[in-house]
């Protein structure tokens, strides 16, 4: 019986998409049987950011209105074993599935494969809705912003009162030199405010802007950090015990010994 | 008083609504659920209604949608001007529980001291857990939250609001008109804070979070922070 994760956000633009497609390709890198599920109808992206546009030939639609069979409109990535999307349809609109349908899709998607990772719509409305219905647990992706934060505290109450009162947090696109300026809220403020436990801190990569743009998911890259990140995040949503990347100083001899001898800020 | 009041910082205030009416023919005090109103005795009952009206309509949306409990007192009123005075009132807002109180002005003090039971005792509801953005708690005595409320909610109660936690959404204490409601945080960093009729922002240069638990309460007009420190207030 698999999990079913939502990834979610309210505000859009903080990395939801990237993030789905990171830890769903990180999670088949360790074997596992993941479908990623885009549930943006009408603006989709999964499907760029993971390269398989050009593959699409049935969508999420299609399988809810029995056009297809569920198997016939996932699209399997080739690059990662047991790795599969289930695209959104582009032409039509949220109202074209039913919370019921998306509840059916996931109960039957959870028999056959070990994670379903859901790419949430920004905003709170009935794509939100249906995003969640199917869902038992989530990731709330945020980034170190005033406004990013309060939509998150927004989306923590309404997942709370639709039954999911401990999402996770993943903090997106940190900026270390920033946080030691002083210019950017820290991982603590946002805990503090969210109060929801921290699953992962990806740093801001330049890496990502690229890899998105090719559809090659970050964590296939062994020099970027942020695809690091995403790898620790799989092994923590795998149950697995991670440390969190050390940002700060780097891994110069320096700040090692500095870690060591218990100096170090963070 | 022997203690020394530390002022933290007076809080701009700007609006700033009249609790009291001119020569006090009539004055107003929150009460559980409603309004306390004491009548200056032989009061033309015309000028009485107005100054209801007036009332009323400075609380705009708090006694809409909601019963409104009444206690009259000072004033003695005939079966009719009584039904003629509900009849009228009852037009604006839906009415709770009416108590007509017969005193006279001498025994105006000790009436004030029944009629301020909406801020020294009277039900609390408790709320557990954090009041996150876009969620309100609303209720007409106390409340307590027994946990954060973060930018976004809000906390609006006819009585005292006491937050263990941090405060930094909105809170509305005695917003049925009760000046002396008061809020106390933990940690007090509101969007902004209103009690009775007056609403304050915190200042625009203080951003570090505080020490210490907090109070705040209207004097003279204006809304005071202050450290708590239990019994040396007298507020």
């Amino acid at each position: 019986m698999g999990e079913v994760y939502v990834i979610t956000s309210g505000k859009g633009g903080v990395g939801k998409t990237t993030t789905t497609a990171n830890i769903g390709a990180a999670l088949a890198m360790e074997g596992k049987k993941v479908v990623l599920m885009d549930a943006d109808i009408g603006l989709r992206n999964l499907d760029v950011v993971l390269g398989l546009e050009n593959r699409i030939v049935y969508d999420i639609v299609d399988v809810v209105e029995g056009t297809c069979r569920l198997k016939q409109a996932l699209v399997r990535d080739k690059r990662f074993e047991g790795l599969y999307l289930l695209p959104a349809a582009q032409t039509r609109d949220k109202d074209a599935i039913s919370p019921k349908q998306m509840q059916d899709l996931c109960k039957e998607l959870k028999e056959l494969y070990d994670y379903i990772l859901i790419d949430c719509p920004a905003g709170i409305e009935q794509g939100f809705k249906n995003a969640i219905v199917g869902a038992n647990k989530a990731i709330i992706v945020t980034i170190p912003e005033v406004s990013a934060v309060r939509d998150a505290d927004r989306i923590i109450g309404l997942l709370a009162s639709h039954g999911m009162p401990y999402p996770d947090l993943l903090i997106n696109r940190l900026r270390i030199d920033m946080v030691k300026r002083g210019d950017m809220m820290n991982v603590e403020d946002t805990i503090d405010i969210l109060g929801i436990d921290l699953i992962g801190v990806v740093p801001d990569d330049e890496n990502i802007v690229v890899s998105t743009n090719r559809g090659e998911p970050a964590v296939a890259n062994s020099n970027s950090l942020a695809g690091k990140a995403y790898r620790n995040v799989a092994k923590r949503v795998m149950g697995e015990e991670v440390p969190l990347l050390d940002l700060g100083a780097g891994n110069t001899f320096v700040g090692r010994l500095k870690r060591l001898f218990g100096i170090a800020g963070n | 008083m022997t203690n020394i009041v530390l002022v933290k910082s007076f809080i701009k205030t700007f609006l700033k609504g009249a609790s009291q009416v001119k020569g006090n023919r009539v004055s107003f005090k929150g009460i559980l659920g409603g309004l306390g109103i004491y009548i200056e005795p032989g009061l033309d009952i015309d000028i009485l209604k107005d100054e209801i009206k007036k009332k009323l309509d400075s609380g705009k949306g708090f006694y809409r949608d909601t019963e409104v409990n009444l206690a009259f007192s000072g004033r003695e009123f005939s079966g009719n001007e009584k039904r003629d005075l509900l009849n009228y009132i009852a037009e604006h807002i839906r009415l709770g529980k009416v108590e007509f109180t017969e005193q006279s002005i001498k025994e105006e003090a000790q009436i004030k001291n029944i009629a301020s039971y909406g801020t020294e005792e009277g039900m609390a509801r408790f709320f557990r857990g954090t009041l996150r953005n876009g969620q309100r708690v609303d209720y007409k005595g106390n409340i307590i939250v027994m946990g954060d409320v973060n930018p976004g909610a809000e906390v609006v109660a006819g009585g005292n609001i006491i937050v263990l936690g941090n405060l930094r959404g909105m809170a509305h204490a005695g917003a049925a008109g009760d000046m002396d409601a008061v809020v106390i945080a933990l940690f007090l960093q509101p969007t902004q804070l209103r009690i009775g009729s007056i609403i304050t922002r915190s200042p625009e240069d203080e951003t570090e979070r505080p020490q210490y638990p907090e109070i705040a309460y209207i004097k003279d007009g204006g809304m005071l922070i202050e450290p708590y420190t239990p019994g040396k207030i007298k507020y």
